[in-house]
């Protein structure tokens, strides 16, 4: 799988994050980074914990690291997931939560394959 | 070497990569991952940091916060913040501004744009910076250009007061006494009579002017000036004419309508005037004397009793105090007769150490 596809598969830019890096060679080194960093994780647990703060923070973080690597899906759903819980709109946000998860993961896997 | 130094404040390392792809070849890079830790770095690089890239929403501190470090540390004008936020929306623009930041950026990064912007914000507060040190520069040049002819215009009137003084046959430092009495006298006046309007820099002004009210005494004759004992009729009446030759000398070098020039003419031709209209030479009463005028008057008066003449013996403070009390002196204004009271232990404790 080449990165283009890879981008194709999780619905990202690729012509958006080439204008960014500059380089493809480097397009793995910041999905690393991106998977690592632990906002999701954090999203999930403040939704469970139904901590609105916690949620916001961590849909906040996402949005912006989804938008910077290009992940265009990613970043439509956790924009709205953060406006909801910027209004504090917890129900609403419960709503939305299941397709932000579908994405993540389809993501997630994907930068599996390109990997291998 | 002249690199310049950056500090990116973002909690998600990806940003921070994302920045530090744009700008590591041509900056030097110091990372903060929440507002602390920002703080603790622009605390340790503030005179070497040219540009902060903050993100609004952090851990352990917002960037909220750490503008209002930066305002409490009069750091706001000196390093540019340019603000990192994922939401270009007016009301969250509109915050950053007003809390200090000098531009904002939007997630997702436009590399070009992010540098261009970043440049172009880095000159404008390095020719900021340079253009307020030449500023203050100058404005230390200009201060001491004023002081200096402050100082030297000082000089030349107690100079010309001088020759007066040592034709004349007051103690040598009578024009000393009347400048510090006559400043002491204003404050009170200025601090109990704001009806005067009196501000601290005509004060200023009226002061050195008080040490040119004898100046008329150039051009009274030796024979009259430096009599011992008492003056004839005719003596004293040319005697008087002291206050308007003094006015008339002031008046022939005027170049043009200033307050100090009023101050001048004023003190050498009014101080002897008396609030009853018993003095000399217009019989001018009440406050038809300027207010400086009647100023000078009781200080000169007070340093006469208090110093040895030709025509008197000393009188001791005290004594001194209750004769001008008494009118024995002359009648001067209630608020001038207030000011002096008030003075009084001020003027004593002068008088004695000098």
């Amino acid at each position: 799988m080449t990165a283009k596809e890879f981008y194709d598969k999780i619905g990202g830019n690729y012509n958006e994050i080439i204008g960014r890096l500059m380089s493809e060679d480097i397009i793995p080194k910041f999905c690393d980074i991106f998977f690592e960093n632990d906002c999701y994780q954090q999203l999930l647990d403040g939704m469970n914990e139904k901590n609105v703060d916690k949620a916001f923070r961590a849909a906040h973080t996402l949005k912006g690291i989804s938008a910077n690597m290009a992940f265009t899906q990613l970043t439509l759903i956790s924009s709205a997931i953060t406006e909801c819980l910027r209004a504090g709109d917890m129900d609403g946000a419960s709503i939305i939560f299941p397709k932000l998860k579908r994405e993540y993961e389809k993501a997630e896997s994907a930068y599996e394959e390109l990997k291998n | 070497m002249d690199q310049k130094v950056i500090l990116i404040a973002d909690d998600a390392d990806l940003n921070r990569e994302m920045l530090k792809l744009i700008f590591n070849e041509q900056f030097y890079i110091l990372e903060a991952r929440d507002g602390q830790e920002a703080i603790d770095t622009i605390a340790a690089n503030k005179e070497t940091l040219s540009v902060i890239f903050l993100d609004l929403v952090m851990p352990n501190k917002d960037g909220i916060e750490v503008l209002k470090y930066m305002a409490d540390e009069n750091l706001k004008g000196r390093i540019p913040v340019i603000m990192i936020t994922g939401e270009a929306t007016d009301a969250t623009d509109e915050k950053a501004y007003e809390y200090g930041a000098s531009d904002i950026i939007y997630k997702p990064f436009s590399p070009n744009v992010v540098m261009r912007r970043t440049l172009n914000i880095i000159e404008l507060f390095e020719s900021k910076a340079i253009l307020e040190k030449q500023l203050v520069e100058e404005t230390n040049q200009f201060d001491q250009i004023t002081n200096e002819l402050k100082e030297s215009n000082a000089f030349l009137i107690d100079m010309l007061s001088s020759v007066v003084e040592f034709r004349g046959t007051e103690s040598s430092d009578h024009i000393s006494h009347i400048q510090t009495f006559t400043s002491i006298m204003l404050n009170y006046v200025r601090e109990y009579y704001p009806k005067y309007g009196l501000t601290e820099e005509q004060c200023k002004l009226i002061t050195i002017a008080s040490a040119l009210h004898d100046l008329g005494k150039i051009s009274i004759p030796d024979s009259i000036l430096l009599k011992p004992g008492k003056l004839t009729p005719e003596e004293f009446a040319e005697m008087k004419k002291h206050t308007t030759f003094g006015s008339d000398i002031i008046a022939a070098s005027k170049k043009n309508d200033s307050e100090f020039y009023t101050y001048c003419y004023d003190i050498c031709r009014y101080h002897h005037e008396r609030y009853d209209g018993n003095g000399y030479p217009d019989r001018l009463s009440g406050d038809d004397i300027p207010i400086w005028a009647q100023v000078v008057s009781i200080v000169d008066v007070y340093d006469a009793l208090i110093n040895k003449r030709v025509y008197k013996p000393v009188y001791e403070y005290n004594e001194a105090m209750r004769m001008i009390k008494d009118g024995e002196c002359g009648v001067f204004s209630p608020e001038i007769m207030d000011c002096f009271d008030l003075a009084k232990e001020e003027l004593i404790a002068t008088t004695i150490i000098k």
